[in-house]
């Protein structure tokens, strides 16, 4: 693996920024570029810093650079049957740790194995001033000062840049089966609510078309009775069916623009044309629809929030496809007057010049 | 004093029975859980509505006088802590389930209620609220919130933080904030982790909502026994290492044990230096192939015993003697002093040793019984507040538990808090910056600091009067022990 510590140069760079006020635009290997609205600012990448600066198998924590490559991370944690719980998506490929934990996403498992900010437990930082700070630490529990470190996942790099993090992990489970029974949206999204109610080996779910495809983790001894009682059959290549659905590989992925539902596990679905796919027993849904014009957008916004979630635009990933996607496109759920209020606030805590990541999540910071 | 403004408006929007003026009416609430820090509210307030809470809020921000909150009072670090010239919002009587929404597995509840109460509920549908504190029959949902409050199963299950997935919260300046939802995720700023463990210094909390898991079918204790404290602290990192992650993983020392054993007779090992309490839960194939392999684990690292429960009355006597340690001790020695700090796993044996040698050092005694998976320590220093100096010299020794929990690169408050006991240690664990950076979150929400004021974040001259401690500044308390 390589390892480089960069950390001097991008100090070096945000306390410059700061004095002249200079924007910037905090970025990775950019394989998340596509969620974020344009940023206009000199570009400071932060791939060259580099490596794990700490891992112990035992402590179930690893700590490393913000630049470390996801698949780099994974790697080493697999040779210790280990793996990182929110199983972070890579869409092309690529990946760091900052990127992961700054754009806060989580992959199949969140709803049974946590989220990026779940696992989030501590994190070295350069805030808008160019200060280095440190929060959180290398432990689960750790109340002491406010909870920088899960405020920081998922603000996509309008707070500080992320130099390093420590995060949970969890032992790889001995034995993995993925099966798929023939229901209907409906049906599936019961069906998944009531796996939810009582024990099961389940750690990931996911419905498409008609079939639904229920990942079991656990002992063979009990898997072999979680299926007998879930029925279905098994799917062979598993693990690739997961990462396909996590990195958008997955062909429900391709074609018009999907729209990411976050919303209650038992709503109801919305009376909205196109084809759903929906995750985390229930709680993730994506529909793909032709969208022709605002009227269109906004019935789409104005169900996500009735339902009580939110929703946003998710543009493929493919380069192309980013370049034709103007800034204005990227619909997302709009924040409360008074949550916007404090979103202000917080960002100028932390960059009081507004010069880190300007405008990628919402046009007001 | 309490400005003179203040009771002539609050007479006008709370009845009179939720406002308590008398002095003996005050007097019970002037400490939480930690006893040893007093100080009688100069008015205490217990509402039971939204309005009446706006009202208040309005009528301290007019008249600038600051405001405490308080759930149950079981915090033991005095956050809860009243101040002379400021009103104790007293939370208790928000106390109803609103509902429990059974297909999408949540808990929508008001504040007050108590911890315990939510699985009590729940169980009639086969599902559980997951955190519980040893102190879940009294400390409300609140103050869990608060202090991002753990317990014994949080190893597997994880804190408060993992398992509330909304809040409802009334600023100061009296906006209604709704963070989360029965949702797994919310566009913008993780808000709702900001509030968790932000110890009432940022917003009152009127609502929550948390997830509810279904009751594992089945549970299955092991008690190892080992002939000192180091090597059980050894042969948790070890079960973890060998992939098991326990329901919960709690140690508990020769002290602890024997007061334990005497006031609830749970069958300990009382010969025993220290015994681990592991659980294992979740389907019986899965219970049986962990509870064996921890079992041969525990054994191969140095345990001269391993127990297990038979049936599930044993197993809730075994946790029964865990659960009720801390009054156990306090039959011993009725003073104690509770800390808290967290650190890796593998430092456990080197940090008990340190223990010992400082409790040697102060001639004060001390239990230890703990959250050993999560690393969280629960040293208790038997002190007696009846002799002079001794309550000074028990906080002076338990500061220099958290700096060594500190440099070991651990923190200095696992699920307690910082309330008021450990500001200096605040200093310690970080740098100068690092503390404006959390003054400057606080002004984000409360720029005239009336929530809580002096709570949790030390003020920088408070640092600089102790004098460079901070550890990573350069001056370490502990020069002789490898960083990481
Ligand atoms: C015997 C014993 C065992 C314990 N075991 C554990 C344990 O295993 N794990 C653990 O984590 N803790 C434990 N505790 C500590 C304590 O019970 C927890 O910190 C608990 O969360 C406090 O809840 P409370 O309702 O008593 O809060 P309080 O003590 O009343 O208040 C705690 C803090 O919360 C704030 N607060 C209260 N209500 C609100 C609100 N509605 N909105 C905003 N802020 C609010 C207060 O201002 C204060 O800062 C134990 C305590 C005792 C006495």
């Amino acid at each position: 693996m390589q390892e480089y510590d960069d950390s001097a140069r991008l100090v070096g760079a945000l306390v410059e920024a700061y004095e002249k006020k200079c924007a910037l635009c905090l970025c990775g290997t950019g394989s998340k570029k596509f969620l974020g609205k344009e940023v206009k600012g000199d570009i400071l990448s932060v791939v060259e810093h580099r490596g794990i600066l700490d891992y112990r198998p035992e402590e179930l924590v690893i700590t490393a650079r913000a630049g470390t490559r996801l698949d780099e991370l994974s790697s080493a944690l697999a040779s210790h049957n280990q793996f990182l719980p929110f199983d972070p998506p890579q869409y092309n490929g690529l990946g760091t740790l900052g990127g992961a934990l700054a754009s806060g996403l989580s992959g199949p498992g969140r709803a049974w194995l946590g989220s990026a900010r779940d696992a989030a437990l501590g994190m070295e930082i350069i805030n808008g001033m160019g200060q280095r700070l440190k929060f959180g630490g290398k432990v689960l529990k750790n109340v002491a000062g406010y909870d920088v470190t899960r405020l920081m996942t998922g603000s996509f790099g309008t707070l500080g840049l992320i130099l390093s993090a420590s995060v949970r992990l969890l032992p790889s489970p001995v034995h993995t089966e993925t099966i798929r029974l023939e229901l209907d949206r409906d049906a599936a999204l019961d069906y998944v609510l009531q796996l939810m109610r009582s024990a099961n080996p389940v750690t990931a779910t996911s419905h498409y078309e008609n079939g639904l495809y229920i990942r079991l983790s656990g002992s063979e001894a009990g898997l072999l009775r979680a299926i007998k009682k879930i029925g279905g059959h098994k799917i062979e290549n598993g693990a690739s069916f997961w990462t396909g659905i996590r990195d958008h590989k997955h062909k429900f992925f391709t074609g018009n623009t999907v729209w990411r539902f976050s919303v209650p596990a038992a709503a109801k679905y919305p009376d909205l044309p196109g084809e759903w796919m929906t995750e985390w027993a229930g709680s993730l849904r994506w529909l793909k629809t032709e969208v022709k014009n605002k009227i269109q957008i906004q019935r789409i916004l104005l169900s996500a929030n009735e339902s009580g979630g939110s929703v946003r635009c998710y543009p493929t990933y493919s380069d192309d496809a980013y370049a034709a996607q103007s800034a204005e496109q990227l619909y997302i759920s709009k924040l409360s007057p008074e949550i916007m209020k404090y979103h202000m606030r917080i960002k100028k805590a932390f960059d009081p010049a507004g010069i880190l990541n300007t405008n990628i999540m919402y046009r007001e910071f | 004093m309490i400005s003179t403004e203040l009771l002539p408006i609050l007479k006008s929007v709370l009845p009179a029975d939720a406002i308590l003026t008398r002095e003996e009416a005050r007097k019970p609430f002037e400490s939480d859980g930690l006893t040893a820090i007093k100080q009688v509210p100069g008015l205490v307030l217990l509402p039971t509505s939204r309005k009446q809470l706006l009202s208040i809020l309005s009528a301290c921000r007019a008249t600038e006088t600051p405001i405490v909150l308080r759930g149950a009072g079981t915090g033991l670090s005095g956050g809860a802590r009243p101040l002379e010239d400021g009103v104790l919002l007293v939370m208790s009587r928000f106390d109803r389930i609103i509902e429990i929404d059974v297909d999408n597995c949540i808990a929508r509840v008001e504040p007050g209620v108590r911890n315990l109460a939510i699985s009590e509920m729940a169980a009639g549908y086969g599902l559980y609220y997951a955190p519980d504190p040893s102190s879940q029959i009294a400390c409300s949902i609140g103050g869990n919130v608060a202090e991002n409050a753990g317990g014994v199963h949080c190893l597997k299950y994880g804190l408060t933080v993992h398992n509330v997935i909304g809040l409802t919260v009334l600023t100061i300046e009296g906006e209604e904030l709704k963070l989360g939802g029965m949702v797994l995720d919310s566009p913008g700023y993780d808000l709702l982790a900001l509030m968790i463990g932000s110890e009432g210094m940022l917003g009152v909390v009127t609502e929550v909502i948390v997830r509810l898991l279904p009751i594992p079918p089945v549970k299955q204790l092991l008690l190892g026994a080992f002939n000192s404290v180091e090597q059980a602290g050894n042969a948790v990192s070890r079960v973890i290492a060998e992939g098991i992650i326990p329901a919960g993983m709690e140690m508990m020392d020769k002290l602890a044990i024997e007061a334990a054993e005497q006031f609830v007779h749970a069958g300990y090992p009382v010969d025993a230096q220290a015994i681990l309490l592991c659980e294992l839960d979740g389907n019986a194939e899965d219970v049986d192939v962990d509870s064996k392999l921890a079992r041969e684990v525990m054994l191969r690292h140095g345990a001269y015993q391993v127990l297990e429960s038979k049936d599930n009355e044993e197993r809730e006597l075994m946790w029964k003697g865990r659960k009720s340690a801390f009054p156990a001790v306090g039959r011993i020695q009725p003073d104690y002093y509770c800390m808290d700090g967290t650190i890796p796993r593998s430092a456990l044996g080197r940090v008990l040793g340190e223990i010992a040698a400082l409790s040697k050092k102060y001639d004060l005694a001390v239990a230890n019984v703990f959250h050993a998976g999560d690393g969280n320590l629960h040293p208790l220093i038997l002190y007696d507040a009846n002799i002079e100096g001794q309550l000074k010299q028990t906080e002076e020794m338990g500061g220099k538990i958290l700096e060594y929990c500190v440099a070991v690169g651990g923190t200095i408050t696992g699920e307690h808090g910082v309330g008021i006991e450990k500001l200096d240690q605040m200093c310690v664990q970080f740098s100068p910056l690092e503390i404006e950076q959390f003054h400057r979150i606080k002004a984000a929400f409360d720029e005239k600091s009336l929530l809580n004021p002096g709570k949790a974040i030390p003020t920088l001259s408070r640092c600089s009067e102790l004098g460079g401690m901070h550890v990573h500044g350069g001056v370490l308390p502990f020069p002789e022990l490898e960083r990481f």
